[in-house]
């Protein structure tokens, strides 16, 4: 077993490649005994490769990994054996009935855990029926059921929100703060990035293979920090001094900043503001403004 | 857990395979002593001297010579060549490819279980629902042989050394399936390569020149022929065919694991 803090996880320069294509650029990760770690990026950022490359199932072209001290190239078994893994796409058996899936795929582990009942009744599913005649939320409950039950150390979950209703992953926040509660580690990628604000510990970004370094997040912060966000009820006639106002839907604005904007906000009409949010930084607004950064760190170092 | 899976998965297809088998062995015995009278006006319209020659044992003048020749024909050389190889084919295809279609390869290769073993405990389940039905089969002759209307006495010694010649020779095909299933993105391509392969083979085997590179002279009239016939021991065509035919399959069954142990999802 793990102590609280250790490190489970820990990558440095990891790299692969797909024939030309680099899935993986250097990235270096950290996830410690306890934790529940974000892992944020857009598509084909390699997010799903570096899942798959922690657990042994894609050999790595390069870099250092550890997972529980162990090499996934050579003890992929061994990693396997204390840890579960939901893929990102949803791999049910169709002709399987819901129950007969579950019994299959927890005997693949020696032990179970038992679902907090009153969250469990969430995940409630037709287990006699076929899972082909389930819908695709529901053969995603199925797979979390699947993936959740198994009594081990590490959780590896791509995307787990997919595909399920705002009750459902209402649910699946309280089913993975459950683990976290226990002392169970999780590693989470989603696209909702509500969830991982929720949920994550810390969060890890990845562009282009690499992970966002903490300086740049921070300047991401520190940028974000100067921004204003407005609802306004009615169309005004902007004060000056703002450095710049985008639109962020219907009469919904982000105004920036590089000083302080008390000034400047006192000439919007006091009656036209229906909201007002100033000093927090959403995660997706960070993301966006790492995206625009477009800077992964390490972008100048040599593959 | 993986071997239980694929019973499930292959038991009801191998169900099939084994009731056409039978409902193709059934009458076949049953009508021989009609069916004999037939065959020389059905030699005569052969084009391939390979055939006729086939023919000429079936319709040779001591009834029994030629009900076994009959029998070779019809359990082995046609029952398990065409239908057990389809059954091989048909099975064998998506035992790698169709996980890989239906997204489910990537569970199942993340779990704590190598993929050597996923592959073993597949190919084996599959074997035996390709092998099992051979032996069922090839022993119902014994007792059909001996209705009135028939009424020969063929030992299980040459049906078991046929039918185990059989089983190896089916179970090469489907390690070389197994490989195609392993290497293909699909269940379609899969089927294509492995098609491909036995049209081919089939196709080469009736052009006299190059029969000798055809993998179906392994398991034709003139290797089970002469066993039924009690002209060839166990060990002569063991030794001489049934081992290289074995050897074969694991060579195709190693590369296959290999292969499925270094291929991407």
């Amino acid at each position: 077993m793990t102590t609280p803090g250790e490190p489970i996880v820990v990558t440095r320069g990891l790299a692969k490649r797909f024939g030309s294509a680099h899935a993986l650029r250097g990235l270096d990760l950290e996830l410690r005994a306890g934790e529940i770690l974000g892992f944020v990026g857009p598509n084909g950022s390699g997010k799903s490769t570096c899942l798959r490359v922690l657990l042994g199932i894609v050999p790595r072209d390069a870099g250092d990994v550890s997972v529980f001290g162990l090499d996934p190239a050579r003890d992929e078994l061994a990693i396997r054996r204390r840890s579960t893994y939901l893929p990102g796409e949803t791999s049910v058996y169709s002709y399987m009935r819901g129950d007969e899936y579950l019994r299959f795929t927890l005997a693949f582990h020696p032990r179970r855990r038992e679902l907090p009942r009153d969250i469990a009744e969430l995940f409630e599913l037709p287990l006699r029926a076929r899972v082909r005649t389930y819908s695709a939320g529901m053969k995603q409950k199925l797979a979390l059921l699947a993936t959740l039950q198994v009594d081990v150390e590490l959780y590896v979950l791509d995307e787990p929100d997919r595909a399920l209703d705002a009750t459902a992953r209402l649910s699946l926040r309280e089913l993975l703060r459950a683990l976290s509660n226990e002392g169970r580690t999780v590693l989470l990628s989603s696209h909702h990035l509500s969830e991982i604000e929720a949920l994550a510990h810390r969060t890890v970004f990845v562009l282009a293979g690499r992970h966002v370094s903490e300086p740049s997040v921070a300047a991401a912060r520190q940028r974000l920090r100067g921004e204003l966000r407005l609802r306004l009820s009615r169309e005004i006639v902007w004060p000056a001094g703002a450095d710049s106002i985008e639109s962020d839907g219907e009469r919904c604005y982000r105004v920036r900043f590089d000083r302080e904007p008390l000034q400047w906000l006192a000439g919007v009409p006091a009656d036209a503001i229906e909201s007002l949010e100033f000093g927090t930084t959403r995660l997706d607004d960070l993301y966006r403004a790492l995206l625009d950064a477009g800077r992964a760190d390490g972008e100048d170092a040599p593959p | 857990m993986i071997a239980g899976k694929t019973w499930r998965e292959v038991r009801g297809m191998g169900l099939a395979y084994c009731l056409l088998l039978e409902l193709l062995l059934v009458p076949a015995v049953l009508l021989w002593p009609d069916v004999k009278l037939g065959l020389s006006a059905i030699m005569k319209m052969m084009p391939m001297a390979i055939l006729r020659d086939m023919f000429v044992q079936m319709t040779d003048s001591n009834e029994e010579v030629a009900y076994r020749a009959y029998l070779s024909v019809q359990v082995f050389f046609k029952g398990v060549n065409i239908v057990g190889i389809a059954a091989a084919v048909l099975l064998g295809t998506g035992l790698i490819a169709r996980e890989r279609e239906n997204q489910t390869l990537e569970f199942l290769v993340s779990r704590p279980i190598s993929r050597s073993r996923i592959l073993w405990s597949k190919f084996w389940v599959t074997a035996l629902v390709v092998v099992v039905p051979i032996f069922v089969t090839s022993w119902t002759v014994i007792p059909l042989s001996r209705v009135p209307s028939v009424d020969f006495e063929i030992s299980l010694e040459s049906i078991l050394i046929c039918s185990v010649h059989a089983s190896v020779f089916t179970v090469a095909v489907l390690t070389v399936t197994l490989l195609c299933s392993v290497l293909a993105r699909s269940q379609v391509v899969s089927a294509f390569w492995i098609g491909a392969f036995v049209i081919f083979q089939a196709t080469i085997y009736f052009v006299q020149g190059i029969r000798v590179v055809s993998v179906f002279q392994l398991a034709d009239f003139y290797v089970y022929g002469p066993v039924m016939a009690g002209n060839v021991s166990a060990g002569s065509l063991f030794l001489g065919k049934t081992i290289w035919v074995a050897l074969f399959a694991a060579a195709c069954y190693a590369t296959a694991d290999r292969a499925f142990r270094r291929v991407g999802l």
